[in-house]
């Protein structure tokens, strides 16, 4: 946001003024704005796009695992074990981290997009509903893991958590492009 | 592509040796949503494609993308027909994989996040990811 007023307003000297008076308004976003990961993504044009492509790799890690084993509950890979599946989530939890520290990067290099943004409002939410609905399903359901071997039907219950899973992502994923656009 | 890279990176780092208590034979029965997920990606970037057709089309960052995506099909569908599609629903866990396929799931792996890094790359060179018609 601040890159593109800064482009309309190159001509005119009421730029400085603006960043200030906004600064002024959000300290707290100003001084995220000045760190060094801020200036970092700003300095150069393929920051932003290169971290933006970390952030679908970590996607891909931590949906793909979590959506696999969804999946199998839902009973469409259900010769598959659940058990050794499951030991794939540290590898999703990887996934997560990359994604909680691209996305910090892409909030330092313009917090004033993020901040009032109700894609990124809704994303946020949705990651938490999701990280809920995974504590329930391994704290509620999914207590005796050795149990669910190859064609173990899940539960019904097992099943509503993990179609809840599936469509929670499918919206964080529609709200984080959505931030884009909005 | 959560669902078309995603489900083959687990596919992949089994064939690597991750988590190998996992049978790998019954891991084919996610190949189906692979598919959905390639073919959801086809439709959408067919009409992404249709925004810009000329500038897309002469563009070396949007022919390596295709390139990498059809190399991924390739490697995907070896392994599919050499370690996946062998006919044993209940297959034995514990097995280990050959090193030429372990070198195919690498470079499978190497190819869907390139196309990953291109893709990003060429909505800025193209689109600028925002206010569609190409800024720049």
């Amino acid at each position: 946001m601040i890159a593109t007023l800064v482009a309309d307003l190159a001509s005119s000297t009421s730029v400085d003024a603006y960043v200030v008076a906004q600064s002024a308004a959000h300290p707290i976003l100003a001084w995220i704005r000045d760190t060094a990961i801020g200036e970092f993504v700003r300095s150069s044009t393929w920051a932003f796009p290169t971290l933006q492509a970390l952030h679908f790799i970590g996607m891909t890690l931590l949906i793909g695992i979590v959506g696999a084993i969804d999946l199998r509950v839902l009973g469409i890979a259900r010769s598959v074990p659940l058990a050794p599946l499951h030991r794939f989530l540290p590898l999703a939890f990887l996934g997560f981290g990359i994604n909680l520290v691209t996305g910090i990067f892409f909030f330092c290099h313009d917090p004033w997009v993020y901040a009032f943004n109700i894609s990124f409002r809704i994303k946020m939410l949705l990651i938490l509903l999701a990280g809920l609905n995974a504590l329930w399903f391994r704290l509620g359901v999914f207590l005796d893991l050795e149990t669910w071997g190859p064609g173990i039907e899940a539960s019904r219950i097992a099943k509503v958590i993990s179609a809840l899973s599936l469509l929670i992502w499918i919206g964080v994923i529609t709200a984080g492009r959505y931030i884009a656009f909005t | 592509m959560a669902l078309l890279v995603g489900l083959q990176v687990v596919i992949n780092l089994r064939v690597l040796g991750f988590g190998r208590e996992l049978p790998i034979p019954p891991l084919r029965r996610f190949m189906s949503v692979v598919w959905i997920g390639f073919w959801v990606n086809a439709a959408s970037g067919t009409l992404l494609f249709m925004i810009s057709p000329d500038k897309l089309f002469h563009s070396t960052l949007f022919r390596i993308k295709l390139s990498l995506i059809a190399a991924g099909l390739i490697f995907g569908a070896v392994l599919n027909s050499s370690l996946l599609n062998v006919g044993d629903e209940y297959a034995p866990s514990n097995t280990r994989t050959a090193g030429r396929a372990k070198a195919v799931a690498v470079l499978s792996l190497a190819c869907w996040f390139a196309a990953i890094v291109t893709g990003r790359w060429l909505a800025y060179t193209t689109f600028a990811d925002v206010g569609i018609g190409g800024v720049e």
